[in-house]
């Protein structure tokens, strides 16, 4: 058994430059859609702005007056306003040119100081989108702002009147209206705005690099598991079984290697991680997470090969199984881009916990929970595995 | 002594092998005919002990090897009239070499050889002979993939071989060889027979029959002995 497991990692040494030439194709392949995930990512964080129709029915001066309130804050600098009229504004809202038409009615801002309040319509499409939405919303923020600001004024001119100071009020109207603005509440009260991305405390290369990290192990395990995971030929199994090395010494002397080289090549990956992502440090846990991580792999290559009919299979089941998970883990589009199922499943793939915990580990928000889960997915791969070498392994009939 | 009694097997519900019987002494050449897929390997693989029959008896020196239930040396308490046989496994009595080589093709010569030599095998030097013999010895740092097929089989051979067993079954040894490779193995199997070891072995080469001390024909699961003087002609009249 010792001589067995000592040459079959002879055999796996060999095969490290195989394997290495082997993954350097999709590796490429895989860093390619890294990239294009990560440029679609970009521009999806980089927003368009949003055009809003802008029909203007009183005096041009009104609202070169009032416009910069509105257009100057925060909340509303995603939107760009276009000032067109009102048949115009309608047709584009139709054709969803714009993500919604405000029409600001003749005499609206005297009539805010008169308190003959004329009312500005707002125009948002069916199915209203975010941006059309947002620009509702922040039109009924802006209501109840100038709403406040109009009991303001209103209050002080009764009170002129009450105190008989009437000569100068409408010289007045002018100041207590700045002023009132001035203390009026901010209009980002309704709109707190954050920064936040789809892919939560990680900046994108970390993201990313954690897809990397997986992926330079499924590709990379791929060529070694093609090699040692492969079932043996019969009569090299029936040999060993006639010199007492039964299945499992067999599956053993097959796993040990491959344990072997998944821990090298993980501590080799979290060495790469640590120099380029401070935030990852090689504490008891995380070593504890990268030992996890390889023992997953390792049985989980170990399961597709052999339950594989042969070595193209084998690889073809593992790399699409191993993609699959990564992608259910958010490894390529981030959650806020998948359906809610994949978050639900994240926790019950192997890879896919792998990759979350990665993250985590690399925010320095790694917990024992990560390793446990990953022993408990590693423990049930290797359930699967004890199972298929008792009553399934395929043995390759040359 | 080599008892081989009552054997059957079956692949499901073909019977490929049916109440076969034979013995074989100490220095005994034997050799199987049949017609392709008419049993033969199986015959080997059930006497080797890698597949277990339905039914019967396999036992040297009154020490049964292997039976319809399992391989009775491993059996505890089992008895024995040769307490030197009873205390090997069937594999250190039987080595076996089957028709594709049980190689790792990327290890080297001597790294196979390792990995098929047993506890109870010959002495270094004894190997040695063997390996210089066999020719092995220039080539025991080369890649068992790089070697032609003639050397595998000669690698094949040694492996089994320097576990000194008594008895050695091999699958058409010489399958595909050339003459000077054919003419190695032939030589080693000769000197193993003459130095008491019995050699069964299948084969399809007419050449081969004359080095047999007994030839048998497997035909309908059943062993006919027939005379290794036999022709050509008869002998095809007997498949």
């Amino acid at each position: 058994m010792t001589v067995l497991f000592f040459l079959q990692l002879k055999r796996a040494l060999k095969a490290v430059p195989r394997v290495i030439a082997g993954a350097i194709i999709p590796l490429l392949l895989a860093g390619m859609a890294v990239f294009f995930a990560w440029k679609h990512h970009v521009s999806s964080l980089g927003t368009v702005l949003s055009p809003v129709a802008l029909v203007n029915q009183d005096t041009k001066e009104n609202l070169a007056m009032v416009l910069p309130m509105i257009t100057e804050s925060e909340a509303a600098s995603k939107f760009t306003f276009l000032e067109m009229s009102e048949t115009a504004a309608m047709d584009a809202l139709e054709k969803g040119d714009v993500c919604a038409a405000l029409i600001l009615p003749k005499d609206m801002f005297s009539g805010i100081l008169d308190s003959t309040n004329i009312p500005a319509r707002l125009y948002l499409p069916k199915g209203a989108t975010a941006p059309s939405l947002f620009i509702g919303k922040y039109a009924e923020a802006g209501s109840r702002t100038l709403g406040a600001s109009q009991a303001s004024v209103y209050t002080a001119t009764d009170l002129y009147k009450a105190y008989g100071i009437t000569e100068h009020l409408s010289d007045l109207y002018y100041d207590i209206n700045t002023e009132n603005l001035k203390y009026a509440l901010s209009r980002e009260s309704a709109f707190s705005v954050k920064s936040t991305t789809a892919i939560g405390a990680l900046s994108l290369t970390e993201y990313y690099g954690c897809t990397l990290f997986l992926c330079v192990l499924l590709f990379f395990g791929a060529g070694m598991g093609s090699f040692l995971g492969t079932p043996a030929p019969k009569t090299f199994s029936d040999q060993l079984r006639r010199n007492g090395m039964g299945t499992f010494s067999l599956e053993l002397s097959l796993f040990l290697p491959l344990c072997l080289f998944y821990l090298i090549l993980s501590f080799f990956l979290g060495s790469i991680t640590h120099v380029l992502f401070p935030g990852f440090t090689f504490t008891a846990t995380s070593s504890l997470f990268l030992v996890c991580t390889a023992l997953c792999f390792t049985a989980f290559t170990q399961l597709i090969f052999s339950f594989a009919k042969n070595t193209g299979h084998g690889l073809l089941l593992f790399i699409f199984l191993g993609l699959f998970m990564i992608s259910i883990g958010g490894g390529f589009l981030p959650y806020a881009f998948l359906p809610n199922l994949c978050t639900d499943l994240t926790p019950i793939l192997p890879l896919s916990a792998c990759l979350a915990g990665l993250r985590r580990a690399v925010t320095g928000a790694l917990s024992f929970t990560d390793c446990l889960l990953l022993l408990l997915h590693f423990g049930v791969l290797l359930g699967l595995l004890v199972l298929l070498s008792l009553f399934g392994r395929k043995e390759v009939h040359e | 002594m080599l008892n081989v009694e009552h054997i059957s097997f079956s692949y499901r519900k073909k019977e490929v092998l049916r109440d076969i019987s034979f013995t074989a002494k100490e220095g005994d050449f034997i050799g199987i005919i049949g017609k392709n897929g008419c049993g033969k390997s199986t015959l080997l693989s059930v006497l080797s002990g890698v597949r277990q029959p339905a039914c019967g008896i396999v036992s040297y020196n009154g020490v049964p090897l292997f039976s319809s239930k399992k391989s009775i040396c491993e059996q505890s308490g089992s008895v024995s009239s040769d307490t030197a046989v009873s205390a090997c496994t069937p594999a250190d009595i039987i080595g076996y070499v089957p028709q594709l080589n049980p190689l790792l093709p990327e290890l080297s010569v001597r790294d196979n050889l390792k990995l098929w030599k047993r506890k109870h095998s010959s002495p270094d030097i004894a190997s040695d002979e063997l390996f210089r013999q066999l020719g092995l010895t220039d080539i025991m740092h080369t890649p068992v993939a790089k070697l032609s097929e003639g050397l595998k089989k000669r690698v094949s051979i040694a492996s089994v071989l320097q576990n000194s067993p008594k008895i050695l079954i091999l699958d058409e040894p010489s399958a595909a060889l050339d003459l000077p490779c054919k003419e190695v193995i032939h030589n080693q199997l000769l000197t193993f027979s003459k130095n008491g070891g019995i050699v069964l072995f299948t084969s399809h080469e007419e050449a081969e029959f004359s080095l047999c001390t007994t030839l048998y024909i497997l035909k309908d699961g059943s062993l006919l002995q027939v005379p290794n003087t036999s022709d050509k002609h008869t002998l095809i009249q007997q498949f």
